[in-house]
């Protein structure tokens, strides 16, 4: 049938399948098919293609997808809230056009709110706030910046709201304990024993790296009795015994502040077992008001001249070694990756190729992130390896291009970044990609006998679907057809069956290569695609433990993220969550955070346990709790704490803070 | 925030709860990418907001978010170009279906996803908003944001399109004839 002379029966045609043609159109239809008898097996085709259509199953929205848009709606609104302030009464848009029905949707949002659907929305301004509820007595510790020094603060926490709803009363106020003199922090980052690194200037304005030991007048010193169940780790770990926290409450991780790379690590207070997780801190008792007197800290330089580049500074899990990387603040040379101990009067080195980025630890061992932009082609690569501190050796990583990976604390899963990486000013940086989380155990260059990979191999990863970078790797959309055609044959998981051909499979190469078909599933379920991963064995004697519930092995990488060139991601102590925070697309420092639970079996990209935020760059992540900064719009901020879990659920505002920059919780 | 723009916050929130699956359903169909859908929709809605004041219909809400949506669709197809076929996602979590009609609908979708590709952006854009997003008459061509007769010709285009792309991707096949693909897709004529 020639669709020109066809086309007016096509056009009656597609208008009846639609309802909207008359009974005189019908009548010429039906004539013309009675007439037709292709035009009746078009019309026959029509339908059943509809039908074919409509038969395949819509995807189901990510869960976090109203989180992030009420996150976008928030900083609409921010810029209004600055139009407002800054134009003439009447701001930039037209007004008046539309008062019609606005009050029936606003009716239906109210009820909504209150009969508790789905949607929670945030209530529009005026409603009460809502009711604090008490939960197990927090205690925390923060640094913030006033009156232009650093100042470090403690404050107990035993109620907050429920969550998603920011409108609570305010927390504790907090307490000043220790003023930090000398020094301006743009990172800081704290380990068991009370050692503070700062990363920032001196008082004449150098760079520098610098420790600074909290003296024991942190008002938290007073012994507590612990009412948790057993714990010898977390009753054990702090030598000092000077910070309840080691005991009574799970420590959040110092963080670093919007000038800083991405960033990452274990948490650095107190690390309590995976056990003592169980328990969040269930405490009931309060610690007692700090002194009167503020004491003042100083600092010792351990590196001067550098500007902190990758990821920010971690304390090793046990808490001996801190591991940084820096180049020159000329920027004359590339970036290195240095350690540093407790008794060292400098950091010193562990690479001098210039061209290393501290990334995470994996147990006590470093993890390196390098670019290689020699191809010919111009493609930037990357590259991750695991790196003994003590012999120096280094093994690959089959990661393909991931990008400063954050290996869990338990060494179970990790968290790279993918995507496309370009050079700028002689700086590689992240342009676009996303973050997905992986098996480490079958990454682990250390832990199975593939590890025999030479120290200089490159990562020959790749599964059938490693993307080649310049397919499009930050953009799935780019990538070519026929490649993606793969991606439709997204390997089941592995099974049990594949569990002993682990090794050869890894011995193969790659296990996780990000594939761009991870993008065909929703960030929250994400599942990539074809690339797949061992299923490691857990007999290997040199493997850590695993979580005592960790039994579930992540058959391929999972999106955690949408799209980001600007990331922070940290895991709990305990390995049984970890925080994303992916900056705002032309704000520094300003972004939002989320908080997942460690892959399952049931949500393998881990259940959402703190929805979407606003907020700074800065934040600490602790066991079942995370403190942040929400930014405001005059430039200040305000801390939050936000608990999940046995211990109850919910936030409550600390304090107002002068700056969103250097304030880590604890 | 002034009163207007609470309350254009809070319809795009009232909008997002009653549409936000079906919108991202949409953009997920249109773009093949769970993740760029799920971006996109985001987008929607907040363009939907700074857009606030051109809703100058409340009923008519619905549409106006997929004229939202479409454009924000189309012009990521025109940015990126996107030719790669990714599978529709929810065939491959069909936990409760048999092996066999899984494998059926799959064969079936991804001939119709590759048919789908083969004809332009636009008559796929509303052939995705009338069948299987039932927008009709002025619904339709507001979201295309064409004229009502326009959108006719586009969704007529398009169907005639789709059907000789089927053809021709059952052509390569080359095991299934037109004739033959209701019986053979178990599907009776409706």
């Amino acid at each position: 049938m020639s669709a020109d002379r066809h086309q007016p029966f096509l056009d009656l045609l597609t208008a009846r399948m639609d309802g909207e043609l008359d009974a005189t159109g019908v009548a010429k239809l039906d004539d013309h098919l009675a007439a037709c008898p292709s035009c009746r097996a078009v019309a026959h085709e029509y339908e059943v293609d509809r039908e074919r259509m409509r038969a395949i199953r819509p995807a189901e929205p990510p869960r976090d997808l109203w989180a992030r848009t009420s996150a976008a709606l928030d900083r609409e609104v921010a810029d209004d809230r600055a139009d407002v302030l800054g134009a003439t009464f009447g701001g930039r848009r037209g007004r008046g056009q539309l008062r019609v029905a606005i009050g029936s949707f606003i009716a239906a949002s109210l009820v909504l709110a209150i009969a508790g659907g789905e949607l929670v929305p945030v209530a529009p301004p005026g409603l009460a706030t809502a009711t604090p509820f008490a939960i197990a007595a927090q205690s925390v510790n923060f640094v913030g910046y006033a009156d232009g020094e650093l100042t470090l603060y403690h404050a107990d926490v035993s109620e907050v709201c429920p969550p998603r709803r920011l409108d609570c009363a305010d927390g504790p106020d907090g307490e000043a304990v220790v003023r930090l003199a000398g020094v301006s922090a743009r990172q800081m980052t704290m380990n068991q024993t009370g050692q503070l690194l700062i990363s920032g200037r001196d008082d004449l304005g150098a760079e520098v790296f610098a420790i600074v030991t909290l003296p024991d007048t942190d008002p938290t010193a007073e012994p507590q009795p612990d009412p948790t169940p057993a714990d010898p780790a977390a009753t054990g770990v702090k030598g000092a015994t000077d910070d309840p926290g080691a005991t009574r409450d799970p420590p959040l991780e110092p963080t670093d502040t919007p000038t800083e790379e991405p960033t990452d690590g274990p948490d650095v207070l107190p690390s309590v077992s995976p056990a003592g997780s169980d328990e969040p801190s269930p405490d009931a008792q309060i610690t007692p008001p700090p002194s009167p007197t503020v004491a003042v800290a100083t600092h010792q330089p351990i590196l001067s001249g550098v500007i902190a580049t990758g990821a920010a500074a971690a304390w090793s899990p046990d808490g001996t070694t801190l591991a940084f990387s820096a180049a020159p603040a000329d920027r004359s040379l590339g970036s290195d990756v240095y350690l540093w101990r407790p008794g060292d009067d400098q950091a010193h080195a562990i690479t001098d190729d210039h061209a290393s980025l501290f990334a995470s630890w994996s147990g006590d061992r470093v993890v390196i992130s390098r670019a290689d932009a020699s191809a010919d082609d111009g493609k930037i690569t990357a590259e991750t390896q695991v790196v003994d501190a003590t012999t120096g050796e280094a093994r690959s990583v089959d990661l393909d291009t991931g990008w400063l990976p954050s290996v869990d604390p338990t060494g179970r899963f990790v968290v790279f970044w993918h995507g496309r990486l370009v050079g700028r000013a002689g700086q590689v940086e992240p342009e676009d990609g996303r973050l997905y989380v992986a098996d480490w155990r079958s990454l682990d260059p250390w832990r199975s006998k593939r590890s025999t990979r030479t120290e200089d191999g490159p990562a020959t990863a790749a599964s059938p679907a490693a993307d080649e970078p310049d397919a499009g790797p930050t953009d799935p959309a780019a990538t070519p057809a026929d490649e993606a055609d793969d991606a439709t044959e997204a390997p089941a998981s592995p099974s049990a069956d594949d569990a002993a051909a682990s090794d050869a499979v890894a011995e193969d190469g790659p296990t996780v290569a990000p594939d761009e078909g991870a993008s065909d599933e929703p960030s929250e379920e994400a599942t990539t695609a074809p690339a797949t991963s061992t299923e490691p064995t857990a007999e290997d004697p040199s493997v850590e433990p695993a979580a005592p519930d960790a039994p579930f092995v992540l058959d391929r990488q999972r999106a955690v993220s949408g799209r980001t060139k600007d990331w922070v991601v940290r895991w709990s102590s305990d390995g049984r969550a970890f925080a994303v925070w992916t900056g705002e697309p032309g704000s520094v420092g300003r972004g939002s955070l989320i908080v997942r639970s460690a892959p399952t079996a049931a949500a393998p990209s881990g259940d959402i346990l703190v929805d979407r935020v606003r907020a700074g760059r800065s934040f600490g992540l602790g066991l079942e709790r995370i403190a942040w900064v929400a930014p405001l719009d005059d430039g200040e901020g305000e801390l939050w704490l936000s608990v999940w879990g046995d211990g109850g659920e919910g936030a409550v505002k600390l304090r107002r803070l002068e700056s969103l920059e250097a304030i880590p919780a604890y | 925030m002034t009163r207007d723009r609470a309350t254009a916050r809070a319809v795009v929130e009232e909008l997002f709860r009653l549409h936000h699956a079906e919108i991202y359903a949409y953009l997920a169909r249109m773009l093949r990418d769970d993740e760029l859908a799920a971006d996109l929709t985001q987008d929607t809605f907040v363009k939907a907001y700074r857009a606030y004041e051109s809703l100058e219909d409340a009923s008519r809400a619905r549409a106006w978010l997929y004229q939202i949506a479409s454009r924000t669709a189309l012009d990521e197809l025109r940015r990126r170009r996107i030719v790669r076929f990714i599978p529709w996602t929810g065939e491959s979590r069909g936990a409760d279906r048999s092996a066999e009609d899984t494998a059926m609908q799959g064969r079936f979708s991804a001939e119709m996803e590759r048919a789908l590709d083969a004809i332009p952006e636009r008559q796929r854009n509303a052939l995705i908003l009338a069948e299987i997003h039932e927008l009709t008459g002025l619904e339709l061509a507001s979201a295309l944001g064409v004229s009502h007769v326009a959108a006719r010709a586009l969704l007529s285009r398009g169907r005639e399109s789709l059907r000789q792309a089927l053809a021709v991707e059952r052509a390569r096949g080359g095991t299934h004839g037109a004739a033959e693909r209701p019986s053979e897709h178990g599907e009776d004529e409706s």
